[in-house]
């Protein structure tokens, strides 16, 4: 999985994720959220959620997922290790639309941190030697 | 930009509004040469940004305590005309009323030492704690839409609390005109915020029973009924998945409001929307829901840490004198009329990381309080000091009624992480004596005491700034984390 996390920020902490396709850099992305929180491979079982998202654009298609994620975590208390995109159109009001699917356990493994949401700052999208690369900054 | 301030005296620094481009006013930072010197590049030029904003009011203030955050820098407080000004989702932040609430007891530290591993075990089984914690109260929907609406008085409505919580809770632990539902409310929100009334959460809240290990005002102290070697306990936690969840829902509304309204932004994640604009007064009304359920979720462990304390020591939180001493919130916006250069002028004052500091006479604090002011609950890091403090006429003069909210951090997170193992954090910490429950060990390393600015001197700079006078310097004794 292709991500890493910048030491830039002192009260939060940022990470950057990257695609080949942008649906590789979602699920880098999801990743990347994640493993900020837990080690997945303290993680057993295998609960399925099912998690959409939207955006005009595929900046904020990006911020809707990952603060979609951070919600179904909390409600269906899920650690999440393994996501996936099983579709991705776009909508007749021309907006993209995602279906995706998160797995993983639900007996609570030692934390690192809690990520309570995804931050605006410093929040790109961009192209870079022909791939994704997101920032994005969390408040834990 | 650092290189920009100019100092005013020993406790106080001045940025022009000079410094940069469409800065519309200048910014004051209130901390010692030793503050100044820690402080971070990015911070002040975060400050700078705020300075930017439509109808921003001189100065934008950054606390001693203040570190590089996103949007505002964590410990700063912003301030907006409440008609030509903006109203920021952003500068608020997530965790919105993340406060602190100090319970006083009439125990001596001597005995509750004795039974300090039992108390905080009890406490750590009865409050719930972690990530996506679920709470032990279950809500229906419209009990859901009473907390949201009522905040504290629903728990004291509801058996968890009494009417003299509530007088000494900030705002009486209740802000009126909350939204409740869609669309201001997402169900979003109302679903990740029904199953967690009544949890610590992870990170960086916690429990922590604490001795009173020395008074600075003795007055003040009395007033407050706390006295040397007596045990107290401070509470710090938030609005949980709701309050961020509202925070969540506003960034992507006002990310619209800004393009809508025209309003030049130097960082996406200080949207706005102008405060007498529906963007603007649906966010308040929302943040207020937000608000309202912090306070009440603060209420609601209170009962539980009574019932604790009842448990193990045989006697009825009356007789134990488990009597709330005050609850002040961290991350707010208020609606506030403020005295600037002899007239008044309604304000939306934004604290992020910043600690309303009201002083002696304000209508806005309890009665017991008004001979001496308001007070201000300082919470230290993971083992090392908190305070208690009080709100001063100079704070009202000059930092629209605030001061700090704690240490402040000296190193990011994930610095933290590496060069500290949570083990031997809580390991060092029982050497102590101190005793620390928590949902795992990990956890502790981001909070490393070392990771944090010592609060002494963050401390002896509001105290010397005279924004809020020292009453009394607490030591953990025991401590349940998420």
């Amino acid at each position: 999985m292709r991500f890493e996390y910048p030491d830039e920020i002192t009260s939060d902490q940022m990470f950057r994720a990257f695609g080949q396709t942008f649906q590789e850099l979602l699920i880098n992305a999801a990743m990347a959220l994640f493993s900020i929180m837990y080690d997945f491979e303290e993680i057993k079982g295998e609960s399925t959620v099912r998690v959409e998202a939207k955006g005009v654009d595929k900046e904020k298609l990006l911020y809707d997922w990952l603060s979609n994620l951070l919600i179904e975590f909390e409600v269906e208390g899920v650690f999440f290790t393994s996501f996936s995109i099983e579709s991705f159109e776009k909508t007749p009001e021309k907006e993209f639309h995602i279906i995706g699917t998160a797995k993983g356990g639900r007996e609570m493994p030692e934390l690192r941190t809690h990520v309570k949401g995804i931050t605006l700052h410093r929040f790109a999208l961009e192209r870079v030697n022909n791939e994704y690369v997101a920032t994005v900054v969390v408040d834990v | 930009m650092k290189e920009k301030l100019k100092q005013l005296d020993e406790y106080r620094w001045w940025l022009d509004k000079s410094a940069r481009d469409r800065m519309n006013v200048g910014a004051k930072i209130i901390g010692s040469r030793k503050i100044i010197d820690t402080l971070e590049n990015a911070a002040v030029e975060q400050l700078t940004n705020v300075a930017t904003l439509p109808g921003v009011v001189e100065p934008v203030l950054a606390m001693p305590d203040a570190h590089w955050g996103y949007g505002l820098p964590m410990g700063a407080v912003g301030a907006f005309d409440a008609d030509e000004g903006v109203i920021s989702a952003g500068c608020t932040g997530f965790d919105i009323n993340c406060g602190v609430r100090l319970i006083r007891t009439n125990l001596n530290v001597t005995e509750v030492q004795p039974k300090l591993r039992q108390l905080m075990d009890d406490l750590f089984n009865r409050v719930p704690a972690g990530v996506g914690s679920k709470g032990k109260i279950r809500l229906s929907d419209s009990q859901f839409t009473d907390v949201v609406r009522l905040g504290a008085r629903w728990a004291v409505e509801n058996d968890h609390g009494v009417e003299a919580d509530l007088a000494h809770c900030e705002e009486n632990g209740s802000m009126e005109g909350a939204a409740t539902n869609a669309p201001r409310i997402t169900e979003k929100a109302r679903r990740r915020g029904r199953p967690q009334l009544g949890t610590l959460g992870a990170g960086n809240h916690y429990l922590e029973v604490q001795k009173v290990e020395k008074i600075f005002d003795e007055a003040a102290a009395n007033t407050f009924g706390l006295k040397s070697g007596q045990a107290v306990i401070m509470l710090h936690c938030g609005s949980r998945g709701f309050g961020h969840q509202v925070a969540t829902d506003y960034l992507e509304r006002m990310a619209i409001a800004v393009k809508k309204y025209n309003i030049w932004l130097p960082d996406k994640q200080l949207v706005c929307a102008p405060a007498s604009s529906p963007e603007g007064q649906d966010y308040y009304a929302a943040m207020k829901a937000a608000v309202n359920f912090a306070f009440c979720n603060r209420q609601v462990m209170t009962h539980w840490i009574r019932e604790g304390f009842e448990s193990v020591f045989g006697r009825d939180w009356e007789k134990l004198g488990l009597d709330l001493v005050y609850d002040v919130t961290h991350n707010i916006c208020k609606f506030e009329t403020h005295e600037l250069n002899g007239s008044k002028r309604d304000l939306y004052v934004h604290r992020k990381g910043a600690t309303r500091a009201f002083g002696p006479g304000n209508l806005k604090i309890p009665d017991d309080y008004q001979r001496v002011g308001q007070p201000v609950l300082i919470g230290g890091s993971m083992g090392t000091a908190s305070y208690v403090l009080v709100g001063t006429d100079q704070a009202m003069k000059e930092t629209f009624g605030s001061t700090c909210h704690g240490a402040g951090r000296a190193m990011s997170r994930k610095a933290a992480i590496r060069r500290y193992h949570g083990r031997d954090i809580k390991n060092s910490l029982e050497q102590k004596g101190e005793v620390i429950r928590s949902t795992g060990t990990k956890i502790l390393a981001e909070e490393a005491p070392k990771a944090y600015k010592d609060v002494h001197i963050v401390v002896e700079s509001v105290h010397g700034a005279d924004i809020s006078r020292k009453v009394a310097c607490h030591v953990p004794l025991g401590v349940v984390k998420g």
